[in-house]
């Protein structure tokens, strides 16, 4: 077992900042596209966000990317240990799909 | 532009963002803060939704720049605190969208509340102490009307902030409740 996969579930939150960060974004790039992907269902706070792109980057699950001179907005991107993260994360929600969908047979709501 | 001028504090920062909406919900936008002073201008009613809280405390200087950069406004920043605006949309403007974060931010709020309220109690019982010591031999009733000041203006305050640590410490409880079943 890798050891990012002892990490234990991730939030919401972190799950899609990693997602949304496999591409360079800055804070509020971040934003837009999880709103989006989510349907909307997801609009992260700012101070939520903020929060979480300091604790991945102490994690070194993200990194900052050397901006250009003067420029105020700070890109994110993913790192390989982030991916790792994401990764190991995909294979535990296979799990709970696949068991949720084998006990309740596909019953609808 | 006419400004309006309002003198008040608030020692519960959900009260004051519920005052400062209400009056932003009558067209008076808050634009500019200083400690008891509120100055408003006339808006559209409804236009701004305004909501504070701490920031960071190793980094508040790159958390209202990346607030500026997310198209939100830093309408007054003091000692730790930031009274924050946006225009209003129809995605509500939250700070926190998860119980994680919303409990890590009323922790701090907590753990600073408490700090005040200790720190105003052992002041206002320094004080009695010393004023004690100072006037057993002799009171003269100028003092005994300072201590009375000291204590009048002193204890509401205390009891104040100490309101402010048990909501906060209640709300903390329910969010964590909440957690045990649902993220």
């Amino acid at each position: 077992m890798p050891p990012e996969a002892r990490n234990g579930p991730l939030t919401e939150t972190v799950y899609y900042v990693l997602l949304g960060l496999y591409t360079p974004l800055h804070g509020y790039g971040v934003m837009q596209l999880v709103n989006a992907i989510s349907g909307g269902r997801i609009n992260l706070g700012p101070g939520t966000l903020y929060g979480a792109l300091t604790a991945l980057t102490d994690k070194g699950w993200i990194t900052q990317l050397a901006g250009v001179e003067g420029d105020r907005k700070k890109e994110y991107v993913i790192t390989d240990a982030g991916r790792r993260t994401v990764c190991g994360e995909l294979e535990r929600l296979e799990e709970l799909l696949q068991n949720g969908r084998h006990i309740t047979k596909g019953e609808q709501r | 532009m006419k400004h309006n001028v309002v003198f008040k504090n608030f020692l519960d920062f959900e009260k004051e963002d519920l005052w400062l909406n209400g009056m932003a919900a009558k067209g008076l936008a808050m634009v500019r803060w200083f400690p008891y002073i509120y100055i408003f201008e006339r808006s559209e009613p409804g236009a701004w939704t305004y909501r504070s809280g701490m920031l960071p405390q190793a980094s508040g200087k790159q958390y209202l720049a990346f607030m500026a950069d997310a198209g939100i406004e830093t309408v007054a920043a003091f000692s730790g605190w930031a009274i924050f605006r946006k225009a209003t949309t129809e995605e509500p403007f939250e700070l926190f969208s998860d119980i994680e974060s919303r409990i890590a931010h009323y922790q701090s709020v907590r753990k600073r509340s408490a700090f005040a309220s200790y720190g105003l109690v052992l002041g206002t019982a320094a004080y009695g102490l010393f004023w004690f010591m100072v006037n057993s031999v002799e009171p003269d009733s100028t003092n005994i009307l300072f201590l009375a000041f000291v204590l009048f203006l002193g204890l509401p305050i205390i009891g104040m902030t100490m309101a402010v640590t048990v909501r906060v410490t209640k709300a903390i409880r329910v969010l964590e409740a909440q957690r045990r079943l649902a993220e």
